[in-house]
């Protein structure tokens, strides 16, 4: 199986399947790696797991202990190593090859935080900047703004003052 | 043993109202916690003997109701309140409510918050006690034409502060004459927004200044002890994120000084209990000046319990039932060196957003001189409401070195699953060569630094492979995470208790 994994700005194709060799790997993991300078290289992993619970994963990759826990979020996982959670996106190359034809990319925000709508700076119509502030969210006494994701004309915007929202709750659908 | 207190409403939640209770139940006092309608799975209200919901999830209609708290204590049979910090402890109206009602209050009394309260009425005291403050005015400016006239005479850059602020709201620094009369309106204007009183003071901006401040404890009985001073100089937007005690870099003699004034500002205002007295010191210049004091039990009080051996939470409720203070100052020794950190539900690498969520796996760090002081637990609910302080990792070291990476490997140790924290920022900070080298000043946090750290710690190849097995696992077994693995060799079989150790 091949998926796309993206952490931040970084996209890796990662190819994975069952290790069937002697040793006591369960799997076996390959992409391609760019280092800082560009330089590309193959990297292999080879990993045993063993899985205590769902959501926590203990792993000896390339016989190097690794903790990790792994909670299903809207788009893949959030991931917690070492103490540092990363939100790490997964997709399905074939699958996003046939959900291209239906949805329009890039122009939906969503957050990801829960809180309360305390400002909405855009209407239907309005024409916005990408990194435009466009909704203002409240959550532990901070106030944080949600920003276009692109540059383009509000299409939809789906919450209200006051609203409270949960995690991967739609925003405000901006159209290219 | 503690007559007047057989029960102790905590008015408070979180890891301190945790932390209240645990003091009290140790000295065998009851108590009942209070909680919003938010709050109900807390762990302060899981740990309590009673608790009573005093209203929805907003601070203004729950915990800041002093005459519904009251009413909590009443009907429960509590006969004292312990505010814990924030919310309504500094507050002097409803400490005097409290002893209106009858019952004890776990704090000083009304008049020496009121004392402290007013920044310009506290330094108008502390100059007539004879404590060093920093150069500026001791009463709020009329004008700006006056304010200008005391800039120039102390010399830019200045410091415009709001009387009534805090918590780092309605501070503005001017660097140039010509920036002035823009700070001047713009400090007014915040300070009438955030305090509701627009007064306004000035004071000598102090390059690089740590922030020191010394421990006080003060009996019912006239008698006041210093616990040593802490040194929070590792602040980001005027908050503190690590404390360490001793400074790594005070002289003795300066020490000693800060000491005898701290003790010196607490008897200016015949206080009692435990209480703070904020310092800035120059280490260019050697000077230290009194910045405020606190009225409270402080968020970083740990650090001082590990070096000193005194529970002062536990001093906080013997003082308030009256007893004399069991032990005299020249009892009191710094034994080694301790440090804190406060663990936030937030995301440093995404310019620190609130990660309130729902905690789905917790594993707290231990062993040898490891203290965590937690509001929260695995299947918690990390709330929206309320600050996002989530817990406080204290470790102590005979030296400070060996307090420092104690302390990494515990947080390294320390595993919050399903929320963002910042935990990895915090390791970063403790990995720090500056703050390794113990002069770091409040600055220490620059904008490049902040980006540097904040971003620390990634283990985003680690992060790949979970991602890619936990989501191939879910495809090729839809609905059921795979507890063994098909196709095992026997080998990979015998092998698996090894790998489990």
């Amino acid at each position: 199986m091949k998926y796309e994994i993206t952490i931040g700005e970084t996209t890796r194709l990662v190819t994975i399947e069952r290790d069937t060799g002697d040793g006591p790997a369960t799997h076996r993991l390959t992409w391609i790696e760019t280092d800082t300078d560009g330089t590309e290289r193959n990297e292999t992993h080879l990993v045993d797991l063993l899985r205590p619970s769902p959501e926590a994963f203990h792993m000896l990759i390339d016989g190097e202990s690794w903790e990790a826990g792994c909670v299903a979020s809207p788009d893949g996982y959030l991931v917690d190593v070492v103490g540092l959670t990363l939100a790490v996106g997964v997709v399905d190359p074939r699958r996003k090859a046939l959900q291209l034809g239906v949805a329009s990319a890039g122009g939906l925000l969503s957050t990801q935080m829960p809180g309360r709508i305390v400002r909405v700076m855009v209407a239907v119509g309005d024409v916005v900047k990408k990194g435009q502030p466009l909704i203002v969210i409240e959550a532990m006494k901070m106030e944080n703004e949600m920003k276009s994701p692109i540059d383009g004309t509000i299409g939809e915007v789906y919450v209200s003052m006051g609203n409270t929202v949960e995690t991967g709750a739609k925003l405000v659908r901006v159209d290219a | 043993m503690h007559a007047p207190l057989h029960k102790v409403l905590v008015a408070n939640r979180g890891e301190i109202a945790v932390r209240v209770v645990r003091a009290c139940h140790e000295l065998g006092i009851a108590t009942v916690a209070v909680y919003s309608e938010a709050d109900r799975s807390a762990l302060h209200v899981r740990n309590a003997g009673e608790a009573v919901c005093i209203g929805p999830a907003p601070s203004s209609e729950s915990y800041l109701r002093g005459e519904r708290i009251i009413e909590a204590a009443l009907q429960t049979g509590a006969t004292a309140i312990h505010p814990g910090y924030g919310f309504l402890s500094e507050n002097a109206a409803f400490a005097r409510m409290v002893v209106d009602a009858g019952l004890v209050w776990v704090g000083p009394p009304a008049a020496a918050i009121e004392a402290m309260g007013s920044k310009t009425r506290a330094r108008q005291r502390m100059v007539a006690a004879g404590v060093p403050v920093v150069p500026g005015t001791t009463h709020a400016i009329e004008t700006e034409q006056e304010a200008l006239t005391i800039a120039r005479g102390i010399g830019f850059p200045v410091m415009l502060k709001a009387a009534g602020g805090g918590g780092g709201k309605g501070i503005r620094k001017v660097d140039h004459e010509d920036e002035f009369a823009s700070a001047w309106r713009s400090t007014k204007s915040e300070a009438l927004r955030s305090f509701k009183d627009d007064a306004v003071y000035l004071e000598k901006f102090v390059e690089n200044p740590k922030h020191i401040e010394i421990q006080v404890l003060a009996d019912q009985h006239g008698t006041c002890v210093h616990l040593f001073e802490r040194d929070c100089s590792v602040q980001r937007r005027n908050q503190k994120v690590v404390e360490e005690t001793p400074c790594p870099v005070l002289p003795e003699a300066t020490r000693q000084a800060m000491a005898k004034v701290a003790v010196q500002a607490a008897a200016a205002v015949d206080y009692v209990g435990a209480g703070t007295i904020e310092f800035l010191y120059s280490q260019a210049s050697g000077e230290f000046y009194f910045l405020e004091m606190n009225t409270r039990l402080q968020v970083e009080h740990p650090v001082t319990e590990m070096v000193t051996g005194i529970d002062l939470v536990r001093a906080q409720l013997r003082i308030a039932a009256g007893e004399k203070l069991w032990f005299a100052q020249e009892d009191l020794r710094q034994t080694g060196h301790a440090i804190e950190v406060r663990i936030y539900a937030e995301s440093p690498a995404e310019n620190f957003r609130p990660a309130p969520g729902k905690i789905s796996g917790l594993r707290e760090p231990g062993g040898p001189w490891v203290r965590v002081d937690s509001g929260v637990y695995a299947g918690y609910e990390v709330p929206i409401h309320y600050d996002p302080m989530v817990a406080k990792l204290i470790c102590w070291g005979s030296t400070r070195e060996e307090a420092t990476t104690r302390l990494v490997r515990a947080l390294r140790e320390y595993r919050v699953r399903g929320i963002h924290t910042s935990i990895p920022f915090l390791t970063a900070i403790l990995s720090d060569p500056e703050f390794q080298g113990g002069a770091y000043s409040t600055g220490f946090l620059t904008p490049d630094r902040l980006a540097r750290l904040s971003n620390a710690g990634q283990n985003a190849r680690i992060a790949t492979i979970a991602a890619a097995i936990a989501r191939f696992e879910a495809d090729i077994r839809p609905g059921r995470p795979p507890a063994s693995t098909p196709n095992q060799s026997a080998w990979k079989l015998a092998a698996r208790p090894g790998s489990a150790r």
